[in-house]
């Protein structure tokens, strides 16, 4: 049997192709949102691993600086580590971030790795999987060695000439030199490597990023480690692979976000699983009745079913993941631009497509192709074989049991009180990590339980029935069957799009606010090249040149300087924003939005007392008064903590102190002065701003970033909205998964309902009322997702807004509904509902009477 | 007074999947007056339903010509042909056709939504509330206890009768009836003519109906049967054998 059915397949494709090619596409839409979205998160994650990497082989112990910058180990310490007891090898190691590489042609990103090969102590072969060919004169004189993929790209081989240079150094900056070698590299491991001294050179700066160091004998690891620690001051001691743990703790929000958003995608591809399985088989349903009245048992039909629901899984997984990894690639522009915004890192390298990845996005197309498609085998199947085969009622919607009447709208209006109860009262409702997401996810599968209810509830109404529109409608409501599993499937799409929208409307909002309440000077004045902002002044660590403190000092229009500098050092293994400003400037209170006692803690902070910003406060459960000791050389004691403030530009956390103190704390070098890294100026009263801008640009020209506060504000709304951008790819994605779903399910539903489409023709509608009953379906279908959607797309603001938001990322937000971007979204709902109805109408419309005459 | 249904030397041929023709219909012609009755026999696949798809306008004649009232189709638009349909003809099939998810009534009462009407012509011409002609029918035909059915819920036997409310509701002048018995048992059968007869007789409209039961044929006053694609007289009852 099993083989007559794998025959006659094609010939039932052939017969209806919708029908079989309905939920092959689902399943592929839904296996590319998971792989692309996959695909995204491994890129990232990769990136930030290879920036954490231990390259050296069997390394112990890392060594790093206290603060987190370029070069902040010292040279020095390289033969300080290599003369302490237990310690068999030490490899100095800096990191090239945004290394390129390129010929005259062409040009590649590639991570950078500078190590030392002359001590032996870096092992190139053994760290890389040996097969790699080196020429070690090149090397020595500045060549760089390639993972293959990249000289493939390039089109070099060894010794060919390649020019080496730095992201945003600009082409001056570019060094020509030689390819000193080429290995293999496996996947997430194809950085290039440049002699130590070179690539300090190239970077422009002397000092080491870290260290790796491997023991004697691996139990010795701790006394090695003390020992270390007092011959070595101003380091910090890491067992190796804690690095990369931490790395992937810090990327966790950001990933969850993302699977969370994915996740939504896959609900609604499910829902079009299930209801194109269901269009599909209601078309087989005398087919079905058939086997079970010629002696199939209703297990072996039922295996027979979900097995051709296997095929077209595959199918669809096999049309799925090209369209997957497509649009991965398509996205990760924006995607290294949010994790460089948000987290500091160099941008993503490219994509590598691993097969477990491809297995797990089949797998996940699998599974919910078979669970969408298991309730309406069981269905099909435990049907008396006689009422499948009547073939007057064959169309009719089965009487079901209340059970399953009542069942669905019982357990999703559950789920979504326990959702609102969540964001009604966050603070009763258990924080558990990751609680948020469960509740928002419970808020969007109760919600797409309800339009079934909903829609039995409508099937009162019975007015305008005198318009096609009007009886599209009535057909609508008085067959939930036919509209529930498309509204269930938009429903779930316009609550994500309502509850995202939301959340980053409000998050804009409080930004702005916040913005415009802490730029408190008129011009910032900072190295070129950035972005501006405190956020990318802490991440470039460009000083300003002494001739730009003088001239901005010299300008007659400047009343006050505010002058900042900015180092980032760990606290409990993640990075924290140092930040030292005038304390004592008079208008220093006007750059900090304080939570709390605004008073006392600018007083302290007057007072050599530290500001530390909301996210980092309630991550290490800070508050006024407490003791907070920071990691520095010269640090006898904790420093208090004199209050917390707003900061909606640091995610991962941040605090300011006075700039003398901070400069105690962390000298510079001996023989230079502080570094500078921005300058806020105050200008005197009655000064023109755009004036003195103008005149600063022209006066400081290439070597320095000028802007009013104005321009700052709209700058980091900028860097926010482009941050944003990647979520908003994925709510248009799960906007079309559903539309192409309501559409492919309407187009189904012509095919299952060409009788009654003829009965109409016959009884005198002409074409365009047919298209118009299908245009009144497709309006409930849409107006019943709006409906639903938007409230619980409203719920689902408040959970992000209150539950999921502060957990995550640490934030105090207000609720700010962005109402245009509301009501445009709710247009493109709409027209895509609406443009999703068109074909299947169109295709109603052609139906003519004659296709009764299947029937007589 | 003008024919209600005029078929001039139609032909209908189908064109087959190995591209040869299939003649259906081979130059018929039929005269339907208003109040006569007239019934087509034939085997099945003798080009009964095919012949009334043409008289209904809802296949297009390969030849010839077909005039409903006064109007010739084939010079109509299909938003003109459909509202011709709607209004001058009621179609009557053998698997009944009710809109599952819709009332008895709400059935009954389909054309004159399509058609947007509010009134309909009564027994004296006079304009009647469609609702109460609704109801009138389906008094008439004795399911005024089931008119907030859902149709689904009903027998075969009253799914018929519903939908003859429903064909006569507009007051056509003309009636196609499919094999209106062809999918109910004995009585259901006889109840269902009974039914058909005397409401069409009650308001003198036309009936052409196609069945390949000589009983039933036998009710009407013109007595057709089709062959080889023509239509000749049929006098006699069939040969006794078939009874
Ligand atoms: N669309 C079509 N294409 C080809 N042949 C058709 C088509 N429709 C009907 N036929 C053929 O026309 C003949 C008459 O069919 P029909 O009018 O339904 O017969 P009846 O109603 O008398 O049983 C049959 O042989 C049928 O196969
Ligand atoms: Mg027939």
């Amino acid at each position: 049997m099993i083989r007559l059915l794998l025959r006659a397949a094609p010939a039932r494709f052939r017969a209806a192709p919708a029908l079989g090619l309905l939920p092959v596409l689902a399943i592929a839409l839904g296996a590319g949102a998971v792989l692309s979205v996959q695909l995204l998160n491994r890129a990232a994650l990769e990136t930030l691993d290879a920036s954490l990497e231990v390259i050296s082989a069997g390394a112990d112990l890392v060594v790093t600086g206290l603060v987190e910058e370029a070069g902040s180990v010292p040279d020095e310490a390289w033969p300080a580590v290599l003369a302490a007891p237990g310690v068999r090898r030490a490899a100095p190691v800096i990191r090239l971030a945004g290394l390129r590489v390129g010929t005259l042609d062409r040009e590649a990103s590639v991570p950078g790795w500078g190590v030392d090969l002359v001590s032996g102590s870096f092992d190139f072969a053994g760290a890389e999987g040996g097969e790699g060919t080196l020429a070690p004169e090149a090397f020595f004189s500045g060549g760089i060695v390639l993972p293959q993929r990249v000289a493939d790209r390039l089109g070099v081989d060894p010794l060919d000439p390649v020019w080496i240079g730095l992201d945003g150094a600009g082409p001056a900056s570019r060094r020509p030199t030689l390819v000193a070698g080429t290995y293999p590299g496996e996947d997430g491991r194809a950085s290039a490597f440049l002699d130590l001294a070179y690539a300090q050179a190239l970077r422009g700066r002397p000092g080491l990023d870290r260290i790796e160091v491997s023991v004697a004998e691996r139990s010795d690891v701790e006394p090695t480690r003390r020992a270390l620690s007092t011959r070595i001051p101003g380091v910090r001691m890491e067992e190796s692979g804690t690095l990369r743990a931490e790395g992937a703790e810090l990327f966790a929000a950001f990933r969850l976000n993302l699977l969370a958003l994915s996740a939504v995608s896959l609900l609604v591809a499910a829902f079009l699983v299930y209801a194109s399985v269901r269009a599909a088989l209601a078309a087989r349903r005398q087919e079905i009745g058939l086997y079970r009245a010629l002696g199939a048992s209703r297990r072996r039909v039922g295996v027979l079913l979900l097995g051709e629901v296997l095929l077209m899984a595959l199918a669809g997984a096999a049309l799925g993941i090209p369209v997957g990894a497509l649009a991965a690639g398509a996205s990760l522009d924006r995607v290294s631009a949010t994790i460089s915004n948000l987290y500091l890192l160099e941008r993503i390298e490219g994509l590598t497509i691993a097969p477990q990845v491809v297995l797990l996005a089949a797998l996940v197309a699998a599974v919910a192709a078979l669970a969408g498609a298991a309730p309406q085998v069981f269905a099909e199947t435990s049907r008396a074989p006689v009422t499948l085969l009547a073939p007057g009622r064959a169309a009719l919607s089965p009487a079901r049991r209340r059970f399953w009447r009542l069942g669905p709208p019982v357990a999703g209006t559950a789920l979504i009180g326990a959702a609102v109860w969540a964001a009604l009262d966050p603070e009763s409702w258990p924080a558990l990590a990751g609680s948020g997401f469960g509740a928002a996810g419970a808020l969007l599968i109760g919600a797409a339980l309800l339009p079934d209810a909903v829609i039995r509830l409508a099937a009162r109404f019975r007015a305008g029935q005198n318009s096609a529109v009007g009886r599209g409608v009535l057909a609508a409501v008085r067959e939930p069957g036919s509209t529930g599993p498309p509204a269930a499937a938009l429903v779930v799409a316009v609550a994500m799009l309502v509850g995202v929208s939301s959340l980053i409307g409000s998050f804009r909002a409080t930004l702005d606010a916040w913005l415009g309440e802490t730029l408190a000077a008129d011009v910032y004045v900072s190295r070129a090249g950035g972005a501006g902002g405190a956020r990318s002044i802490a991440s470039e660590r460009r000083s300003l040149s002494a001739e730009v403190l003088e001239i901005t000092a010299a300008d007659p229009d400047v009343r006050e300087r505010d002058l900042l500098r900015a180092l980032r050092i760990r606290l409990e293994g993640r990075p924290v924003a140092v930040l030292g400003v005038d304390a004592a400037l008079p208008a220093a209170g006007d750059r900090f939005s304080i939570l709390g006692n605004r008073e006392a803690a600018l007083r302290g902070f007057g007072n050599g007392e530290l500001l530390v910003s909301e996210p980092l406060a309630r991550r290490l459960g800070l508050e006024a008064g407490d003791a907070l000791p920071l990691p520095a050389a010269a640090a006898d004691r904790p420093l208090r903590i004199a209050g917390v403030y707003r900061d909606y530009g640091n995610e991962q956390g941040a605090l300011f102190l006075d700039r003398t103190l901070m400069n105690s704390l962390y000298p510079p070098e001996p023989g230079t002065p502080a570094p500078v890294h921005g300058a806020a100026l105050y200008l005197r009263e009655g000064a023109d701003r755009a004036a003195a801008v103008t005149r600063l640009e022209r006066t400081l020209g290439m070597s320095a970033n000028v802007v009013d506060n104005a321009a700052l504000r709209s700058r980091a709304l900028n860097v926010f909205d482009q941050t944003m951008a990647v979520t908003g790819l994925l709510r248009v994605f799960a906007l079309v998964i559903a539309a192409l779903g309501v559409g492919l399910f309407l187009w189904t539903l012509v095919r299952e309902r060409a009788p009654e489409v003829a009965l109409n023709r016959a009884l005198g509608a002409n074409r365009r009322q047919v298209a118009g009953g299908f245009l009144g379906r497709t309006m409930v279908i849409v107006g019943i997702s709006l409906l639903i959607g938007g409230g619980a797309g409203a719920v689902l603001t408040l959970l992000l807004v209150h539950v999921v938001n502060p957990v995550w990322f640490g934030w105090t937000l207000t609720l700010h509904w962005p109402l245009g971007v509301l009501a445009a979204q709710g247009a493109a709902v709409v027209l895509a509902g609406l443009l999703a109805g068109v074909l299947p109408a169109r295709l109603a419309s052609r139906v003519d009477a004659t296709a009764l005459r299947q029937e007589i | 007074m003008s024919p209600v249904l005029e078929l001039r030397e139609v032909t209908r041929r189908y064109s087959q999947a190995d591209g040869s023709e299939l003649t259906v219909l081979d130059s018929v012609s039929l005269t339907i007056q208003p109040g006569e009755t007239v019934s087509v026999a034939g085997r099945s696949g003798s080009g009964k339903s095919t012949l009334l798809h043409v008289a209904a306008g809802i296949e297009v004649p390969s030849e010839g010509t077909v005039r409903l009232g006064a109007k010739e189709l084939a010079g109509l638009s299909d938003p003109e042909r459909s509202r011709l349909r709607g209004r001058f003809v009621g179609l009557v099939f053998q698997f009944f056709h009710l809109v599952p998810y819709l009332t008895v009534r709400e059935n009954v009462l389909l054309p004159a939504r399509i058609a947007r009407v509010r009134e309909v012509p009564g027994d004296g011409g006079d304009p009647r509330e469609v609702g109460a002609t609704a109801d009138r029918l389906l008094a008439a035909v004795g399911l005024e206890g089931r008119a907030r059915e859902p149709a689904r819920r009903l027998s075969g036997g009253e799914m018929q009768r519903t939908a003859i409310a429903r064909a006569l509701l507009l007051r056509p002048a003309l009636l196609l009836a499919d094999e209106p018995t062809g999918n109910l048992d004995a009585r259901g059968a006889g109840a269902v003519a009974d039914l058909l007869f005397r409401l069409v007789r009650e308001r003198s409209a036309g009936l052409l109906l196609a069945t390949h039961d000589p009983e039933l044929a036998a009710r009407a006053d013109t007595r057709l049967r089709l062959r080889g694609g023509r239509l000749f007289p049929a006098e006699r009852p069939l040969a006794s054998g078939a009874r």
